[in-house]
């Protein structure tokens, strides 16, 4: 089954790895990093929304294009 | 009749061999010589390296597509290069050796015009005790390296699915390794392969780096709007690693490869190991084993190449630290100082200095991102240093074009999960690719030009650049039209 979803805290060290062996401010720094939210989620793999997103990505690559080719 | 010689046939080599021909027409005559014989489209060999695309998908032999646009192939390895000539070589000449079968170790002389070095990366596995395929992690630097990671990885996963639990860990093999997009897109699709197989849960995925800080890039990270606010790539990738639960060691340098086992240094002078049962780690890079001599037969490497065997271009290599550095230290023309008719493109171009802040451990050890300098910057590099060479050729007396990575932009697509309905990719640009903090003093890049977003339609726009760079190199009718 697909997990698609922020996994919970428990399963990221199935090796059982201790968060102050494995560089902790880095630890610290991702965990305090906000979470999208499920509506965010959602609109990352809408298809109508995305088409929108992909004409949209389209005309940024090819602004960044067209002011990088003289 | 002008005589252009190109070394190597990856994006910049390729790109300068297909418009030099466009341009220069049938009257003079384009050379290639790499030693590979197939092309290979290296962003794609990340889905190679999850089992999600074949070898077929991202390579094609070079051959047919030279023969058709009338570019002289040779299959070999430039070892030397004489760019005042010898007694018997009035014009500069390259030595090189055949990588043909049944051929190989030939040695022969091209002589050039004009040249230009596209020789890419050596890949400098030997940089770190035990890294790398012959070693004890595995890749995806070539097609491959990537075909046997996707074996070992579907191993894994099969062992995962029999009841083990085990740990990956993807990232950088060296302190001052460059790539660290590739591995950042390997990290995420390796998560995404996890998933799809239902065995998240039962694996850990590191996310080991260089890198002082998450979304760093090699390009120093990036300052962005995102929903009327600036954001920065740290914040973004860092959310990003939550949300998939990928942990993160930053500013490391690994030390050692053993089985099993990766021992590395961090910026804090601290030495650590942890043990593993899948390691993808990318070498650093160095240039090509690529010697000059001048008439007399004396090794001049030392001044037209760099320490790392990069080509010296005109750049400034004397700014000193990086309270010095200024976007004008890059090159613009990318021609050698020593001979105006060499130049370099792609990887091979000796850059001045990082584009990341550089940062040593207490122990003296360097662990900094090397400057990327691939994918689209290269080709435009590659691009520009033709048209010079072109102008030079028809005699027309225009100054030599300029592509810095200071004034271009650059489009970037680290994929993170290859589906067409389920995938997703983080979908990046920026302008410049270089900061400018003269220019841009709160963001060192402009804002209207430097953008990030995470979803669906940014897998779509890699597969389709997949698409058109494979249907450009093969010099399909109109290729030209698509930009670098």
């Amino acid at each position: 089954m697909m997990v698609d979803r922020p996994l919970p805290i428990h399963q990221l060290f199935v090796k059982g790895i201790d968060m102050s062996d494995i560089d902790p401010q880095s630890q610290q720094s991702v965990m305090a990093a906000p979470l999208p939210t499920p509506a965010t989620l959602k609109h990352r793999k809408n298809l109508f929304y995305q088409l929108l997103r992909f004409a949209a990505i389209n005309v940024k690559m090819i602004r960044v294009i067209g002011s990088s080719h003289h | 009749m002008a005589k252009l010689v190109i070394l190597g046939a990856g994006v910049a080599g390729h790109t300068a061999a297909l418009h030099a021909k466009r341009m220069l027409g049938s009257h003079h005559d384009v050379i290639v010589v790499s030693p590979n014989s197939n092309w290979n489209w290296i962003p794609s060999n990340i889905w190679v390296g999850v089992g999600k695309m074949p070898v077929s998908k991202v390579v094609f032999p070079l051959a047919p597509v030279y023969k058709k646009k009338g570019i002289d192939f040779h299959q070999a390895r430039a070892v030397e290069i004489h760019p005042e000539g010898s007694d018997a070589h009035q014009r500069g000449y390259v030595v090189a050796e055949s990588t043909k079968a049944g051929q190989e170790g030939t040695r022969e002389e091209i002589e050039y015009d004009y040249l230009i070095n596209c020789t890419g990366p050596k890949l400098n596995f030997g940089a770190t005790e035990g890294l790398g395929p012959e070693g004890n992690s595995l890749s995806v630097c070539t097609s491959a390296h990537a075909e046997e990671t996707s074996k070992h990885l579907a191993a894994a996963i099969e062992r995962i699915k029999a009841g083990e639990k085990m740990r990956f860990v993807v990232g950088t093999g060296h302190g001052t390794c460059t790539c660290e997009g590739a591995a950042f897109e390997y990290t995420f699709n390796l998560d995404f392969a996890l998933r799809e197989a239902g065995v998240r849960d039962k694996a850990e995925v590191v996310y080991l780096t260089n890198e002082a800080q998450l979304g760093d890039f090699g390009v120093g990270g990036l300052i962005f709007t995102q929903q009327g606010f600036q954001t920065t790539s740290k914040l973004w990738t860092e959310s990003f690693f939550r949300e998939r639960g990928i942990q993160a060691i930053l500013g490391a340098h690994c030390t050692k490869v053993e089985p099993g086992v990766v021992h590395y240094e961090q910026l804090d002078g601290s030495f650590h190991e942890l043990s593993f049962d899948f390691a993808m780690l990318l070498p650093p890079f160095r240039g090509a084993d690529l010697k000059a001599y001048d008439r007399e037969g004396n090794d001049i490497s030392d001044k037209v190449f760099n320490p790392a065997g990069f080509l010296k271009v005109d750049a400034n290599y004397a700014a000193g630290g990086y309270e010095n550095w200024r976007a004008e230290d890059w090159p613009k023309t990318y021609q050698s100082p020593m001979y105006d008719n060499i130049f370099a493109a792609g990887i091979a171009f000796a850059p001045p200095h990082q584009i990341s802040q550089p940062r040593t451990s207490p122990n003296g050890t360097v662990i900094t991102p090397a400057p990327p300098r691939t994918g689209m910057p290269s080709g435009m590099i590659a691009k520009a240093v033709v048209q010079t060479i072109v102008d030079r050729v028809k005699g027309v007396g225009a100054p030599a074009h300029e592509a810095p990575m200071t004034g271009m932009g650059a489009a970037c697509v680290a994929s993170a999960g290859m589906s067409f309905l389920g995938g997703s990719a983080a979908a990046m640009t920026m302008h410049p690719v270089v900061p400018d903090w003269q220019k841009y003093p709160n963001t060192g890049r402009d804002l209207k030009g430097t953008s990030g977003e995470i979803g669906l339609a940014g897998h779509w726009m890699k597969h389709l650049l997949h698409v058109l760079f494979l249907y450009k190199a093969k010099a399909r009718p109109f290729w030209w039209i698509i930009p670098e």
